[in-house]
């Protein structure tokens, strides 16, 4: 009726099942109102508040308590009712909100982040089989429909609410929004959720923010991956480029020189200078080749200096070139590389001697003249030669300036892969997750 | 208008040419929380309008207004309100065919247009107050289909006893209205977009 008097912002009416006051916020619109004592459900429709459903106790507590009024983009809502769903292992929370110029919308809260939901009018447009279109966005299916079941409610709602009450629900996703189409026996209803910015809730309704690990994410949570993806892997394949540039602008390697020495077998260490060498650039990358002649059954410990003719400062390496060879009762086998490489990386500019020091040593636990021995269990080792006048292996030593370490530009290209691949690693697994949703 | 509610008896007045006669009174509205009221003002297609009337239809889980309002031009627009959504209508001239049996789903050819049965009701009428076009009795029950498509624009077909019309516009928000005069409501802020 047209009236002078304005009606009180809040009905309170009684609970028919408890007794305890009832606050009504939307008369004429709320048609089911739960009681916050008892949890019996009400019907709003009858003066008399006409019991539907009766409950024994409220369990749980509205992050948003039930009459609660918060600013959202300037508008002020009231947290009218509250609703909690679940969808297989997926639980979520609805609060309805109410403004009598606006009319109602929804806060979704899926435990990690919240959403501000409203009903569509009609249908939004169909574009293809798993698309739909709403302004510019395009939205795509979300794998399967899914049931999802009321668990608990609270508060007044705008139609018949009942625990149990179930609705099929398809959804279409892109980042941020989401569409709803909620199918229940004889009525279809569309909704929007466009996400909302962390700790907006927390700050329009004065609640603390609560972080819930492990919850299912929502089909519109953007991915916070996304971003870094194509530029991480674009700023790789560059750092790829300068570092293979780089390498390949290296100098070519060329020989300094070297000697030939004899050694003598299970004698005290010798020391022998070759040189000298100059290096001519400010850093130097210098490779010594040691190999041995004749060696059979017999090693050389080479201790390797790269000695500045100047400045005395010593860049020390060791080398050892050793073989062995012989029978066991699978046949005859052969170990041992007697042909190998010091590598300095960075040797500076000037003029070096290559000091070694080096002695040859046989496979035998005696000393020279002794008789050849078997070492291993029952009869496996055998060595082949007398150790009696063995002829004295030769060791070749040659330096070389130059040359690109291989290893160190694949290991930089791995090493610049490491992020970018991580980043993509993080994001499929997001993506997964997200997908297997609800 | 030929019909009046008078807002003190709630008796149904009816011109008719010189003659005034009493038809009854009607239910007493329940409290409501429509932000319109007799007298709120607003602009539709670029046309000024004027609330006059109300009439307020009950359903088996819900209710809704239908508000009456008149343009400068002396024609009528329908209101059809539900949970703070507008459905601005005028009423189609010309003949609309309801099938025996219409349900979610189905489609309905309204002067030229399609649209989808978004949902099928019988509701009774709960009240009213203002003008209206017509007088309704207490207790009337009719079946009221609400359509749409896919393009924003709605449709509504009543059928009550043997008579169907058929009503068809678009929906609409509050503030697009661009209103005047809304009902203040105790605890809550008149929008921005309330003139006055």
């Amino acid at each position: 009726m047209a009236d002078a008097v304005a009606e009180p912002a809040v009905k309170a009416l009684t609970c028919t099942a408890c007794g305890a006051p009832v606050d009504l916020r939307a008369p004429g619109y709320t048609v089911s109102i739960v009681c916050a004592q008892c949890g019996s459900t009400l019907d709003a429709l009858t003066p008399d508040l006409k019991l539907i459903e009766r409950a024994n106790a409220v369990a749980h507590k509205p992050r948003i308590p039930i009459g609660s009024r918060g600013e959202l983009d300037g508008v002020p809502w009231d947290a009218v009712g509250y609703m909690e769903r679940s969808a297989g292992a997926s639980r979520w929370s609805e609060y309805l909100l109410f403004n009598p110029y606006y009319g109602y919308r929804f806060l979704i809260d899926d435990g990690r982040r919240w959403s501000f939901c409203r009903l569509l009018d009609g249908e939004p447009r169909y574009v293809g089989i798993r698309e739909r279109q709403v302004e510019k966005l395009r939205l795509s299916l979300v794998e399967y429909p899914y049931d999802a079941v009321v668990r608990f409610v609270l508060g007044e709602f705008y139609w018949r609410v009942a625990v149990d009450e179930t609705a099929r629900v398809t959804d279409y996703a892109t980042t941020g929004v989401m569409l709803s189409l909620e199918e229940a026996e004889d009525e279809a209803t569309w909704t929007r959720s466009d996400l909302l910015d962390r700790g907006v809730v927390e700050k329009a309704f004065g609640i603390p923010e609560k972080i819930k690990r492990g919850q299912p994410l929502s089909p519109h949570e953007p991915s916070p991956w996304a971003p870094l993806v194509v530029p991480m892997w674009g700023i790789a394949v560059v750092a790829c480029l300068v570092a293979a540039l780089l390498s390949f602008a290296a100098p070519k390697q060329t020989d300094l020189g070297g000697e030939r020495l004899t050694t003598t077998l299970d004698a005290p260490e010798q020391t022998a200078t070759i040189g000298p060498f100059d290096l001519p650039r400010p850093h130097n990358r210098v490779v010594v080749r040691d190999w041995g002649e004749g060696l059979d059954n017999e090693w050389i410990d080479t201790d390797v200096s790269l000695v500045n003719a100047s400045t005395q400062q010593s860049y020390d390496g060791y080398a050892l070139a050793e073989h062995y060879s012989g029978y066991d009762s699978d046949g005859p086998w052969s170990e041992g590389s007697p042909d190998t490489e010091v590598v300095f990386s960075h040797v500076p500019r000037g003029r070096y001697n290559l000091v070694v020091d080096y002695s040859a040593h046989t496979w035998s636990n005696t000393n020279l003249g002794a008789a050849s021995t078997t070492i291993g269990s029952s009869g496996s080792w055998t060595t082949t030669s007398n150790s009696l006048e063995r002829p004295n292996p030769r060791m070749g030593l040659d330096v070389k300036v130059g040359g690109l370490n291989g290893w160190n530009l694949l290991l930089a290209i791995l090493a610049i892969l490491v992020p970018p691949g991580a980043v993509s690693g993080a994001q499929y697994m997001f993506q997964r997750r997200r997908s297997g949703a609800a | 208008m030929p019909v009046t509610v008078c807002e003190f008896c709630r008796s149904t007045v009816v011109r008719n040419g010189d003659q005034l006669a009493s038809t009854g009174k009607v239910a007493a509205l329940p409290d409501d929380i429509s932000p319109l009221q007799i007298g709120t003002m607003g602009e539709a297609e670029g046309d000024r309008f004027t609330v006059i009337g109300r009439l307020r239809w009950r359903w088996s889980a819900g209710a809704w207004n239908e508000w009456l309002a008149m343009l400068d031009d002396g024609s009528q627009l329908w209101l059809g309100e539900a949970m703070g959504r507008f459905m601005v209508l005028r009423e189609h001239d010309g003949a609309v065919h309801l099938p025996k049996t219409v349900a979610y789903g189905d489609k309905l050819t309204i002067g030229g247009r399609e649209f989808n049965v978004m949902d099928v009701k019988t509701a009774t009428h709960q009240g009213a107050e203002g003008n209206l076009p017509f007088a309704i009795h207490a207790g009337a029950t009719m079946l009221s289909v609400d359509l749409a498509d896919d393009e924003g624009r709605c449709a509504s077909v009543q059928m009550n006893g043997h008579e169907t019309s058929a009503y068809t516009g678009r929906y609409a928000e509050l503030g697009s209205l661009k209103p005047s005069n809304l009902r203040d409501i105790p605890g809550w802020p008149k929008p921005a977009f309330a003139h006055g």
